[in-house]
């Protein structure tokens, strides 16, 4: 059953890069099921890191994650891997596995779950099928443009039908045909329930079918616009 | 979990190895071949200590031999019995007829065969050899054109051979030559009064040592007396003499096994980002270990038992000459021998937990550390 609602209270996250130390403040925010919501802001202001945080994928330094009302920022580390398993991600740098096909990309984030095989490799190609990429399926992924690479990061991350779709510049590479089909298979997710959060510095989604509401980065804090 | 998530990660695992087809054949072979050294070397020890600790433990308590400033000499046989049996403890005397000759190919040890060893030969399937035959072991060179074999001692004498003892006695009975009592004594240049040594036995075992100076002392020539601890002492003098040799060629084979180790320990560390990877994805810290025993057991047990299969070959399987002298620096070429298979489980076992267990540490510990870290750690950490 799909997420009815997700909210983080009074999270705080610093982290290091390039230029410094950055933070994250975000006092309070929601994300309903069913709801596309858009992340906007400069670069560093934290867009990456609050979808790694709602992903499981780092702890809050402080502050909390609830989903349904369950704290799940203060899980232990197998109840996190659960987590995550209801999570599909699109990384900003697209992070496929050099050496595999695509099409083996698209199946890791279902090896470990319950299901034949066989149902498994047919769950693969429609995911690849959803966002035009079937003719990769047996190419290997190094040898695949940017744009070609994202698509099948968009596979994977949608492959597992998950409750939570995390997009982190999806249309990076894409052009605006492209673009439309992101957010046709966005809106799918959608209508199941799903809650997708989308950060994006992409002029094309701002204001694009289906987005519900926009939160801007900026200055370490968060808020409605 | 269940069958159907199993099959996909054993599916993914084989997959995954296969991406590294060369890297998982040249580690399984460096394993193979470590274990093939590592056994061989303790299986033939251990085997060779085995089987000839059975042998002297078949053998007479004691052993009495005249010894004389020039060497052995021929013990006087009524006179001999009567001072064995005249010491408390000793429960049985038996006069043995043997000694060294020449052949063609060397020397040989000839027995004449007296009525106790005559009935262990028809336990064994074979007549005694009449006047001008021989039974010979298995290491005996005899003449393909008329079977028969000359022998040359105090007399030359040549002799017809009447059967071959099998390889599997060939530890006590490779250069053996059995012959009728009185062609023995012939060759031998004993006479019917005479017998080479004495067999002696005793209730138990501690009464062997303790026999000792009565047994000494009954004599009016001054003897030899050894039991079967000396002899057992002897065999392990030489085993640890020569275990050293095959021992110093071992830190090679745990030097490749370690640099193995530590190779794996790298590369597995190395892969943090994949393990991150797949823990964003939703596999469990457990999943990512069962993938890595799967691909860890994948490589290491094929390659053991490998190892272990040439290995035991090597050791067990009669007409394999060659390991005892590169391990255990055998000066001569060694006899075909059969070994008994007593306490090799033993040292199998110890083979594949000195190779397994350090594998799949180097295997398992890096991927579990990488696995119970922040995925966002490994990710980006590995970008």
């Amino acid at each position: 059953m799909a997420f009815a609602r997700i909210e983080l209270k009074n999270i705080r996250h610093t982290w290091r890069d390039g230029s410094g130390e950055s933070g994250l403040s975000v006092p309070a925010m929601a994300f309903e099921s069913g709801r596309h919501v858009l992340l906007t802001g400069p670069t560093g202001s934290g867009k990456t890191t609050l979808l790694h945080l709602l992903g499981g994928l780092v702890r809050p330094q402080s502050g909390e994650i609830l989903a349904d009302g369950v704290a799940v920022s203060r899980w232990t580390a197998a109840h996190r891997d659960r987590w995550r398993q209801r999570v599909g991600i699109l990384f900003q740098h697209m992070e496929l596995i050099d050496g595999l096909n695509a099409d083996q990309n698209v199946m890791a984030p279902l090896v470990p779950r319950p299901g034949s095989v066989r149902d498994k490799i047919v769950a693969v190609a429609e995911a690849l099928a959803k966002v035009g990429a079937e003719t990769l399926a047996h190419r290997q992924v190094r040898a695949l443009s940017g744009g070609e690479r994202q698509l099948v990061a968009l596979a994977r991350a949608i492959v597992g039908h998950p409750d939570l779709l995390l997009l982190d510049e999806p249309t990076s590479h894409q052009d605006d045909d492209h673009v439309r089909l992101i957010l046709d298979r966005v809106n799918e997710a959608n209508d199941r329930g799903a809650i997708v959060i989308t950060a994006s510095h992409d002029p094309r989604l701002t204001g694009a079918v289906g987005i519900d509401a926009t939160h801007v980065l900026g200055g370490g804090r968060v808020g409605e616009p | 979990m269940n069958s159907g998530a199993w099959w996909s990660l054993m599916l993914w695992a084989a997959h995954d190895l296969g991406r590294r087809p060369g890297s998982a054949l040249l580690t399984g072979g460096v394993i193979a071949l470590v274990v093939t050294f590592l056994a061989t070397t303790l299986l033939l020890i251990e085997a060779w200590t085995a089987t000839t600790t059975s042998l002297i433990e078949a053998g007479p308590s004691l052993v009495v031999r005249r010894v004389t400033p020039t060497g052995w000499a021929p013990m006087p046989l009524d006179a001999s019995l009567e001072s064995a049996r005249s010491v408390t403890g000793v429960t049985a005397v038996e006069p043995r007829i043997w000694g060294l000759a020449s052949s063609v190919d060397g020397p040989l040890t000839v027995v004449g065969v007296t009525p106790p060893l005559m009935t262990e030969l028809e336990v064994l399937g074979y007549s005694a050899p009449g006047k001008g035959e021989a039974l010979v072991g298995s290491g005996v060179p005899i003449s393909s054109l008329d079977m028969s074999i000359t022998l040359v001692g105090v007399a030359d004498v040549t002799l017809q051979v009447s059967g071959v003892l099998p390889s599997d006695v060939a530890l006590a009975a490779h250069d053996l030559v059995f012959l009728n009592e009185i062609d023995a004594r012939l060759v031998l240049g004993l006479s019917a009064h005479e017998a080479s040594d004495l067999a002696v036995s005793v209730y138990h075992e501690a009464e062997g040592t303790a026999v000792r100076p009565d047994l000494n002392a009954a004599f009016r020539f001054p003897v030899n007396i050894t039991d079967r601890r000396d002899a057992i002492g002897a065999v392990v003098g030489t085993l640890t003499r020569d275990g050293g040799l095959a021992t110093m060629l071992l830190v090679p084979a745990l030097l490749a096994m370690a640099l193995l180790v530590a190779n794996a320990w790298r590369d597995v560390g190395g892969s943090r980002r994949d393990i991150g990877l797949f823990k964003t994805f939703g596999w469990s810290t457990g999943d990512l270990v069962r993938v890595q025993l799967i691909q860890s057991l994948a490589v290491a047990v094929p390659a053991t038992m490998t190892g272990l299969a040439i290995a035991w070959m090597l050791v067990f399987r009669p007409g394999v000459t060659w390991p005892g002298a590169l391990l255990l620096g055998w000066r001569t070429p060694p006899p075909p021998l059969t070994l008994t298979t007593d306490g090799a489980a033993l040292v199998v076992a110890t083979v594949v937990g000195l190779v397994i267990g350090p594998w799949l540490l180097a295997t398992l510990v890096p991927a579990i550390r990488s696995a119970l870290a922040d995925p966002d750690d490994l990710v980006r950490g590995g970008r």
